[in-house]
C-alpha cells in the first residue's frame, strides 16, 4: 500500500550562538490511512520540533531543514513555496499541541477561532462558518455548544479546551492529524477521554495519526506502531505489541521498566540513568552510549545502523539481536 | 461592567479631594502676598488690602478657604474669581480648546506612527529596521522636549517652512501638526518600544505558532493573533499619556507660542494667582481620572479575561 505521510532522513538543524545544534538527524516513518504511529522519546528527543518540521512551522531562522524529504500523498512538501504549503497546513495536515489553554488564543471567542478555519480555507461566509463551528463542538461533545460559541478559552476546563483544540484541527477534515502530546497538561480521567475521543475520530474520517508521546500508557491502547527517538534520531521501530512485548534497543528496555506494570511485581522501578545528551554535542558513535549498561568498545566508534531483528522491527544498536533475545531483562533482575 | 464604572468614580472621590486639597495647599504655601503681588513694588493702601483679603477668603484659615472653594466648584460648578476680578473659567475657556486640541494631535500621532513603528521594527527584530527604530527612539527619549522643540521649529518652521512656525492663526489642524509632533516625539517612543517588545514577545507564543499551524495567511496570524494582545500595554501607555499631554504641554506651548493653559498656568504661578492655578490644574485631574476610567474599561474589550466585579 502506498503510503499516506513518507518522512524520509529528516534533518533539522539550529543555529544557536553560532553554534550548530542537530535537533533531528535522520528520521524516518510512513503512516497509512486510518493508521496510528506513536513518536516516542523524552524530552529534547527531537520529536516536537520534527512534528512542527512536517507542519512547516518551524521558525526560519533560527531552524534550519538541513536535509531529507516529507511526501503527502507523493508530493513533497519541503521546498513547496509558502503559499501553497499554507494550503496543506491545517487543511491536509493539521496538528493539535500540548497545553490548550496557552495554545488557543486566549482573547478570542472559541467559535470565532473554529470559523476561522473555514473563513480562510474555505471562504465561508460569516454565518456558514459559525454553523459549521456549532457542528464541530458537538462533534467533539461539547455541551450546549451553540451558546458557548462566544465564550473565551478560559472559561472552559482543560479536558474541554483540549477537545476545542482537536475540533479546530479536525475542522476541515484532513488526511493526516499530528498530536504533540495532546494528553500531558489533563488529569487522568480526562487523558482516557481524549485518547478515545481521538481514536473515534481517526476511524471516523479515516485520517492518519501521528501521536507524539513520552508516555507509554498512552501509547499502548491506540497506536498500530511505534518509533522511539533518541537524540534526534530512530533508536527502534516495530508495531506497539512488538516493542512492548520484546525490546530491542536497551533504551527501549531501560523506558519500559520505568513504568509501573501491574501484571509483574518488578519491585523497585529502574530508571534509565543519566541525562539525555546535549544535542549541541553529541557523544562519538552510539548517543546513547553513556547511559547504556549495554555499551562496549565498539559503541564509541561507530554509529550503530538501524538492524532488523524481525520483519517490521528495527533497532539502532550494535547489540540488538541480543538484546532482542532477552539478554537485558536477565541484567536488569526482572 | 456599570457597576464597576459607579465603583471606579466613587473612588475617584477621594483621590480627587486629596490631590486639590494638596495642590491647594501647595499654590497657598507659596511665600509672598497675592494682593502685594499684583501692585510690584508699591505700597498697597491697608483698606485696600483688607477689603481684597476678606473678598477673596485670605484671612479664614487654609482648610476653611479649601472648603469654600470646593463648595463653590461643586455646587454652584465655579472655578471662583482671580485676585483682578476676572472669572477664571473665562480665563480659561479657550485656552481648553487651545490645549485639547494639541493634546489630541500629539496622542493621534503617538497611537499611528508609534504602532506602525512598533510593528515594524518587531516584524524584524534585529535587523535594519529594528535597529533604526530602537536609535531613533532612544535619541527622541534622551534629548529634553525644548531642543527637539527649538529644532523642530527653526528646521520645518523656519528654515524650510513646510509647517506654520508659531501661534494658531491657520487652525486646527494645520497649526498644530508640528507642536503636535514635538510634544509626541517622547510618548511615539514609548508606543514604538512597548509595541515592539510585545508584538516580539507574543509571536512566540503557543497561541500564534497554532494559528500558523491552522494555515492562516501571515497578515492574518500577525495583526489578529499577534497584534491584538500585544496591545494591552500600549493602550495602558496611551491612556495615562493622554492626561500627560494635557498637562505637561508647557514647554511645548511656549515654543510654538499657543495660548493654551499651560502656557496660562505658568505665567499663573509667577504672577502667584493661585485660583487660576487650581482651577487649571483641578480639571487637568478630573480630565486623568476620567482617561484612566475609560482605559480599564476599554481593557475589558481587549481582553476577556479581565473580569470587572
Amino acid at each position: 500500500m502506498k503510503p499516506l505521510l513518507e518522512v524520509s532522513d529528516l534533518r533539522v538543524a539550529f543555529t544557536v550562538r553560532g553554534r550548530e545544534v542537530r535537533a533531528v538527524n535522520g528520521l524516518s516513518y510512513t503512516l497509512a490511512a486510518g493508521e496510528t504511529l506513536a513518536v516516542l522519546g523524552e524530552s529534547g528527543s527531537g520529536k516536537s520540533v520534527a512534528a512542527q518540521a512536517v507542519m512547516g512551522i518551524l521558525d526560519t531562522p533560527p531552524a534550519r531543514i538541513t536535509g531529507g524529504s516529507v511526501k503527502l500523498d507523493g508530493t513533497e512538501l519541503l521546498g513547496l513555496p509558502e503559499k501553497e504549503r499554507r494550503r496543506v497546513r491545517g487543511d491536509r495536515i493539521a496538528m493539535v499541541f500540548q497545553d490548550a489553554l496557552t495554545a488557543l488564543n486566549p482573547v478570542i471567542p472559541v467559535g470565532a477561532q473554529l470559523a476561522e478555519m473555514y473563513r480562510a480555507h474555505r471562504g465561508a461566509g460569516r454565518k456558514e462558518a459559525r454553523a459549521k463551528a456549532v457542528e464541530l463542538m458537538e462533534r467533539v461533545a461539547i455541551p450546549s455548544a451553540a451558546t458557548r460559541l462566544g465564550d473565551y478559552p478560559h472559561q472552559f476546563s482543560g479536558g474541554q479546551r483540549q477537545r476545542i483544540m482537536i475540533a479546530m484541527a479536525l475542522a476541515l477534515e484532513p488526511d493526516v492529524l499530528i498530536a504533540d502530546e495532546p494528553t500531558t497538561a489533563l488529569d487522568v480521567t480526562v487523558q482516557a477521554q481524549i485518547m478515545r475521543l481521538l481514536a473515534r475520530l481517526r476511524d471516523e474520517l479515516g485520517m492518519g495519526l501521528v501521536l507524539i508521546t513520552h508516555d507509554l500508557g498512552v501509547v499502548a491502547g491506540i497506536a498500530d506502531r511505534t518509533v522511539v527517538m533518541y537524540a534526534g534520531t530512530v533508536a527502534e521501530r516495530a508495531s506497539a505489541r512488538d516493542l512492548y512485548a520484546r525490546p530491542a534497543h536497551p533504551y527501549t528496555v531501560g523506558l519500559l521498566a520505568s513504568v509501573p506494570r501491574l501484571d509483574q511485581d518488578a519491585g523497585r522501578l529502574e530508571p534509565v540513568r543519566g541525562t539525555p545528551p546535549d544535542p549541541a554535542a553529541l557523544p562519538s558513535g552510539c548517543p546513547f552510549r553513556p547511559r547504556c549498561p549495554r555499551a562496549e568498545a565498539v559503541c564509541a566508534e561507530k554509529e550503530p545502523p538501524l538492524v532488523a531483528v524481525a520483519p517490521g522491527h528495527e533497532a539502532a544498536c550494535h547489540f540488538a539481536a541480543e538484546v532482542y533475545a532477552g539478554e537485558m531483562e536477565a541484567d536488569s533482575g526482572r | 461592567m456599570w457597576r464597576y464604572a459607579l465603583r471606579r468614580l466613587l473612588q475617584a472621590v477621594p483621590v480627587f479631594i486629596g490631590t486639590t486639597l494638596l495642590i491647594y495647599l501647595l499654590v497657598f504655601a507659596l511665600p509672598g502676598d497675592p494682593i502685594q503681588a499684583m501692585a510690584g513694588d508699591k505700597p498697597v493702601p491697608d483698606t485696600v488690602l483688607h477689603t481684597l483679603r476678606e473678598r477673596y477668603n485670605l484671612n479664614d484659615p487654609l482648610l476653611e478657604q479649601y472648603g469654600k472653594y470646593m463648595w463653590g466648584l461643586l455646587v454652584h460648578g465655579d472655578l471662583g474669581e482671580n485676585y483682578d476680578g476676572q472669572k477664571v473659567s473665562a480665563m480659561l475657556g479657550g485656552r481648553w480648546a487651545v490645549t485639547a486640541k494639541l493634546a489630541v494631535t500629539a496622542w493621534v500621532f503617538e497611537l499611528l506612527l508609534g504602532i506602525t513603528l512598533g510593528v515594524w521594527a518587531g516584524l524584524r527584530r534585529g535587523k535594519l529596521a529594528d535597529t533604526l527604530v530602537l536609535g531613533g527612539t532612544t535619541l527622541l527619549i534622551a534629548v529634553p522636549v525644548f531642543v527637539v522643540g527649538y529644532t523642530a521649529q527653526i528646521l520645518l518652521g523656519v528654515r524650510w517652512p513646510i509647517f506654520p512656525s508659531a501661534g494658531i492663526d491657520d487652525g486646527w489642524p494645520y497649526s498644530y501638526l508640528l507642536p503636535g509632533m514635538v510634544l509626541g516625539s517622547f510618548g511615539l517612543s514609548y508606543v514604538a518600544r512597548l509595541t515592539r517588545t510585545s508584538l516580539a514577545e507574543n509571536l512566540r507564543a503557543d497561541y500564534v505558532r497554532t494559528a500558523r499551524a491552522k494555515g492562516l495567511s501571515r497578515s492574518r496570524v500577525v495583526v489578529r493573533h499577534g497584534l491584538r494582545n500585544s496591545l494591552i500595554p500600549v493602550v495602558t501607555y496611551l491612556g495615562v499619556d493622554f492626561g500627560a499631554l494635557m498637562g505637561g504641554a508647557i514647554v511645548t506651548e511656549g515654543i510654538f507660542n499657543l495660548p493654551g493653559v499651560g502656557q496660562q498656568v505658568f505665567q499663573s504661578i509667577q504672577l502667584k494667582e493661585g485660583p487660576v492655578v487650581v482651577g487649571a490644574v483641578t480639571l487637568l485631574v478630573l480630565v486623568f481620572i476620567l482617561v484612566n476610567l475609560v482605559v480599564d474599561l476599554v481593557y475589558g474589550l481587549l481582553d476577556p479575561r479581565i473580569r470587572y466585579d
